[in-house]
Formats: C-alpha cells, sequence, structure tokens
C-alpha cells in the first residue's frame, strides 16, 4: 500500500510556535490530558498495591485470561491502525475508503467487546466481583473504566463514518475527524499500558 | 523520518506478541523491564505516529510522547521492590 506520510498533516487548528498545526480541536487534547493522567493514577495506584500484595496479585493474574489481553490488545492496535489510515485517505478526499476504515476499526474495537463480556461473565460466574479482594476490584475498576472509554470511542467511530460517507468531511474540514480519531489513540495508548501491568508482568 | 501506518501498526502488533512471549517465558526483573520498555516504545509510536504530534514543539507533545515511558519507569520502580 503507497501510504502517504503522516508528516505531512495539514491541520485547520491552532499554529504551535513552530508553526505546524496541531490536529483536531485543543478542547480535545485538553480532555485527553485529563483522562490520561487519571488513569496514570490508577495504574500506579494498582501498582502499589500490587507492591504490599504481591501474593494476592499474582493469584489474582492466574485466574484472568492473558490470551484474552493479547486478543484484545491486538485488535485495539488494528483498530487505531485503520483509523489513523482513515484520516490520511481523508485528506487525500477518499471519503468512501475512510468511511470503510472506521467502521473496519469499529469492527475490530466489537472483537475487544466481545472479549471483554466473556471475561466479565467467566470471571462472575466464577464468583469473582467488584466486592471481591483488593486484585479483583482494581481489576473490574480500570478495566470497567476502559471498557466503557471504548464504548464511547465506538459512538463516535460510527459518527465519523456517517458523517464521511455524507461527505461532511473533507481535505478542508477534517478537525472534527482528527479529534475523534486523537481521542480513539488515547484508548489505544491507555490500554497499551493497562495490558502488561494488569495481565503479562508478574 | 517519516512513518506510515501499516509500519506503526506491525512494529505495535510484534512488540505486544513478543511481550506476551516473553512473560510467558520469565518472571525475572529484567523481562518487565524489557515489557515496559516496549511499552514506552509502543507510546511513542501511538503519540507521535497515529496521533500525528511528530514535529510540534508544543508541551502537548511532550506529555504524550513522555507520557508511556515515564509512567513504565514508575511502574517499574514500584513493582521490582
Amino acid at each position: 500500500m503507497n501510504s502517504p506520510s503522516l508528516d505531512a498533516a495539514i491541520a485547520p487548528e491552532t499554529p504551535s510556535v513552530t508553526g505546524k498545526l496541531l490536529p483536531g480541536d485543543f478542547a480535545v487534547w485538553m480532555l485527553i490530558l485529563i483522562e490520561i493522567s487519571t488513569f496514570g493514577l490508577m495504574f500506579i495506584a494498582f501498582s502499589g498495591m500490587r507492591a504490599y500484595e504481591r501474593d494476592l496479585f499474582l493469584a489474582g493474574q492466574a485466574v484472568i485470561h492473558p490470551i484474552a489481553g493479547l486478543i484484545n490488545t491486538v485488535a485495539l492496535l488494528a483498530a487505531s491502525g485503520f483509523v489513523a489510515q482513515g484520516v490520511l485517505d481523508n485528506r487525500n478526499n477518499k471519503q468512501q475508503r475512510a468511511a470503510t476504515l472506521l467502521m473496519a476499526g469499529m469492527g475490530m474495537a466489537s472483537v475487544y467487546v466481545v472479549v471483554k463480556l466473556w471475561e466479565y461473565w467467566q470471571l462472575g460466574s466464577a464468583g469473582y466481583g467488584l466486592s471481591g479482594d483488593h486484585f479483583f476490584m482494581a481489576y473490574f475498576l480500570l478495566t470497567g473504566f476502559h471498557f466503557m472509554h471504548v464504548v464511547l470511542g465506538m459512538v463516535f467511530l460510527g459518527i465519523m463514518a456517517r458523517k464521511l460517507l455524507r461527505k461532511a468531511y473533507g481535505p478542508d474540514n477534517q478537525a472534527g475527524l482528527e479529534s475523534g480519531a486523537c481521542y480513539w489513540h488515547m484508548i489505544d495508548l491507555i490500554w497499551v499500558v493497562l495490558f502488561p501491568i494488569v495481565y503479562v508482568i508478574r | 523520518m517519516s512513518f506510515s501506518v501499516p509500519l506503526i501498526s506491525a512494529a505495535l502488533i510484534l512488540m505486544t506478541i513478543g511481550s506476551y512471549a516473553l512473560a510467558e517465558q520469565s518472571t525475572a526483573s529484567w523481562a518487565s523491564a524489557v515489557i515496559l520498555l516496549f511499552v514506552a516504545i509502543k507510546g511513542y509510536l501511538i503519540a507521535d505516529g497515529f496521533m500525528e504530534l511528530r514535529g510540534h514543539k508544543r508541551m502537548l507533545r511532550y506529555a504524550m510522547v513522555l507520557y508511556c515511558p515515564l509512567l513504565s519507569v514508575i511502574i517499574w520502580l514500584i513493582v521490582r521492590q
């Protein structure tokens, strides 16, 4: 695939001191900063709890499904790739293709939703829940909070795909699309940290 | 240097699978360090590549690019205790 450089971005918003323009709306970047800061504190709290209750957390990790976490990570990364390519295609006036890519991103996100719900169902059936030990309380809070962001992100992707099909976005009108895409990549960024600390590192 | 979306996606997925495989092989402290190093690189690729922050001289870009490396170091320091 002949993929154009992501550096070739020309966004209509807020120029930086070097003259390069920031993708999306500045307000969305403020929201992203608040979100990643909140998750960052939650990750540090999770790691701190793990350091104090190492055996409990290792036992909890043995119950959850790391392969499900791996599938979800790959699904979210693939979804982000589709969304990033969709933004580039919109710039090249290929709105139909961009909409298809965003819908493919939604498809990959659906894999995450299905796998996550299966995980919750499995754990719930085995008697684990928010009111369980500290590991499961932290696990459900962290992953549940992230899950809600994924569902909201999927709604945004659906709205953006619809607007692309209606040609509401184009090379000269892309701030909304870029904002939604950056929100989606933030969800990915958070999961990239969440996956190893909850599922992988022992 | 310019990024291409398929290349970034492939690198991110490969590092994820590599992290998983490494964790299956070893629970040593160095393995956690390597996994968290992958997290730092992945965060950089997402911020500079997918979010298109490369080339910006804003605090915002530094905050996004440093998010994963900084968090990885903090988590590693906590976890290795």
